[in-house]
């Protein structure tokens, strides 16, 4: 791999992590070389089953942990300590410092990694992420008490406070109520259309199919997707292209008619976010059939794009881990 | 160093709001009361039952609420260490913010103590403390503080439970050291009084409480206290440096 790339924010080069703390069991390999680059300015979808990995992965970026082998470059050098200003961290879980208020555990958040704002600047952003979030209201409760989803705002908060260039993610959807996740998504989003690098692990699938533009994958420590040339010289079979084709304002309802009424192509996947209709289609013709009629019926066309993807049955089997 | 001053004052008022301090605070009030009543049912000089028994019991309290709250600053049972050393500051700077926090904690909580006292004095027109007072009160929270580093060593690699237990018995074995030293009988084997005299020697947490010396001449040396705190720093600095280099290694 070329660390010399700008396009590459973060690289994991051959890392590896050897678990032996238990002299009774034999040593369990946590990450078995995963090399993979993360791009600059999108959202990658870093997957797995449970114990495949990514945490582990995460862990070693933070220097939580220390791998047995392998190196890890932000922007092209080995990343320092002092790189870890410029990343954001939400954890699987809300592991916040429960006696302290959510007020303090912002401030403490800035006071460490932002260190250049004065004590307005801190006092303005921490207001506007207490709006932004909806915390505004607890603002003065133990991070401790909070609820489960509102703890995960909390760490959304604590993850972005500081305007990092990458924003790693673990399982940021755990726990929240459906309003809850659509919040987070949007959040997530925003980010990236403002162009911030994102590393988003999760297990939800169609949180993979509305954010992410690329996906890579773990399995029991090694990563199988995607697969590096020297693993798959005749490339994998299994990426696809996939054609998005977002559109704004239209119900549905008005979606299933024209299948029916006009016989339009069946689209493969149909996601409704709001007022947004997220459709994905197999075939190009099928799509730019619905693209015409979006364009000569004068709707608003979000994006068309061609992604490269992977079917649903093909990541399923990556979850799959015999006992 | 805005980081360790934040962590400092962070771990000042977690350690602040957890429920067993507000037990102190309120076994203050009790221990106090204790004196009164151990002087009405002794017979003994009220003043007297205070420094003896009161002194005693703020150690006492004071190191087992320190064990149990220096066990804490490295358990990542809930995640929250994992939080805050995935930002930048260094694992160091970490553990040194903590244990100064939680002495910060301690000192104010002897600080709530002496007020207490102070008022309990002045209310029963009995002599209040002065400053030789007050350096004798806040010599008796070393064992706390050197406690809670040893505590804070046990927990860089073992469980919390084992080092509460560890911590506790250690804490023991330093105040009845010195006792158990003077107590050995003669024909005790060589590695016994090895043992023995090690620990009196270099673990003996009952010569910072200066209480009786103090009640009986009403003065201690300032070069006795302040020998006894460059001592006890030193052992700190040893503990808190050993708990630094095995938990720069630790995976979290």
């Amino acid at each position: 791999m070329d660390t010399a790339n700008n396009s590459v924010i973060l690289e994991l080069k051959d890392l590896t992590k050897i678990y032996k703390n238990d002299i009774f069991k034999k040593p369990q390999v946590a990450l078995d070389h995963v090399s993979v680059q993360f791009k600059r300015g999108i959202c990658h979808g870093l997957l797995g089953h449970n114990g495949a990995g990514k945490t582990t992965a995460i862990k070693s970026i933070f220097q939580l942990i220390t791998p047995n082998a392998g190196s890890i470059f932000f922007k092209n050098k080995l990343l320092r300590k002092k790189d870890l200003l410029k990343l954001g961290y939400m954890p699987e879980i809300n592991k916040n410092l429960k006696n302290i208020t959510v007020n303090e555990a912002l401030a403490f958040q800035l006071q460490v990694l932002r260190p250049d704002l004065n004590a307005t600047a801190k006092k303005n952003r921490i207001t506007a992420l207490l709006k932004e979030t909806g915390l505004e209201p607890h603002r003065h409760k133990l991070a401790g008490k909070l609820s489960k989803g509102l703890g995960r705002r909390l760490s959304w908060g604590l993850a972005t406070i500081h305007d990092p260039e990458l924003i790693i993610l673990d399982e940021p959807f755990s726990g929240l109520d459906p309003w809850g996740r659509i919040q987070m998504e949007n959040w997530i989003l925003q980010k990236k259309n403002l162009g911030i690098s994102i590393i988003l692990c999760t297990h939800e699938i169609w949180a993979i199919e509305s954010i992410c533009d690329e996906i890579c994958i773990l399995k029991k420590g090694a990563l199988v997707f995607p697969k590096s040339e020297a693993q798959n010289p005749t490339g994998d079979g299994k990426v696809e292209g996939l054609f998005h084709l977002k559109l704004s304002g239209i119900p549905e309802a008005e979606l299933y008619r024209n299948i029916n009424e006009l016989k339009m192509p069946l689209w493969r996947r149909l996601t409704m976010q709001g007022f947004t209709a997220h459709l994905v289609f197999e075939d190009y013709n099928h799509a730019i059939t619905w693209l015409n009629w979006a364009q000569e019926g004068h709707h608003i066309v979000l994006t068309f794009e061609q992604k490269n993807d992977i079917r649903d049955a093909d990541l399923m089997e990556y979850f799959k881990v015999e006992a | 160093m805005k980081t360790l001053l934040s962590l400092i004052y962070q771990s000042f008022l977690m350690n602040f709001r957890e429920k067993i301090f507000y037990a102190l605070a309120l076994t203050h009030f009790l221990g106090i009361a204790l004196c009164h009543v151990i002087s009405e049912w002794t017979m003994q000089n009220m003043t007297e039952v205070l420094y003896d028994f009161g002194g005693f019991y703020l150690m006492l309290m004071s190191s087992l609420i320190s064990i149990i709250l220096s066990s804490k600053i490295l358990d990542n049972a809930d995640g929250s260490v994992e939080g805050v050393l995935a930002l930048v500051q260094s694992r160091s700077v970490y553990l040194i913010g903590r244990f100064l926090g939680l002495c910060v904690s301690i000192m104010a909580s002897t600080l709530i103590f002496l007020a207490i006292w102070q008022i309990f004095l002045l209310g029963n027109q009995l002599p209040g403390l002065n400053m030789p007072h007050l350096l004798v009160f806040f010599t008796l929270t070393v064992p706390s503080l050197l406690i809670a580093a040893l505590s804070l060593l046990f927990s860089s690699f073992t469980q919390t439970t084992v080092t509460v237990m560890t911590s506790f018995i250690l804490f023991g074995i330093g105040l009845m050291s010195q006792t158990l030293s003077r107590g050995l009988p003669a024909n005790a084997s060589v590695s016994q009084r090895y043992i023995v005299e090690f620990f009196a020697k270099f673990w003996n947490l009952q010569q910072y409480n200066l209480m009786d010396a103090l009640h009986l001449s009403g003065n201690v040396s300032n070069n006795l206290l302040l020998w006894l705190w460059i001592y006890a720093l030193n052992m700190m600095a040893i503990f808190i440096t050993l708990t630094i280099f095995i938990f720069a290694k630790k995976d979290i």
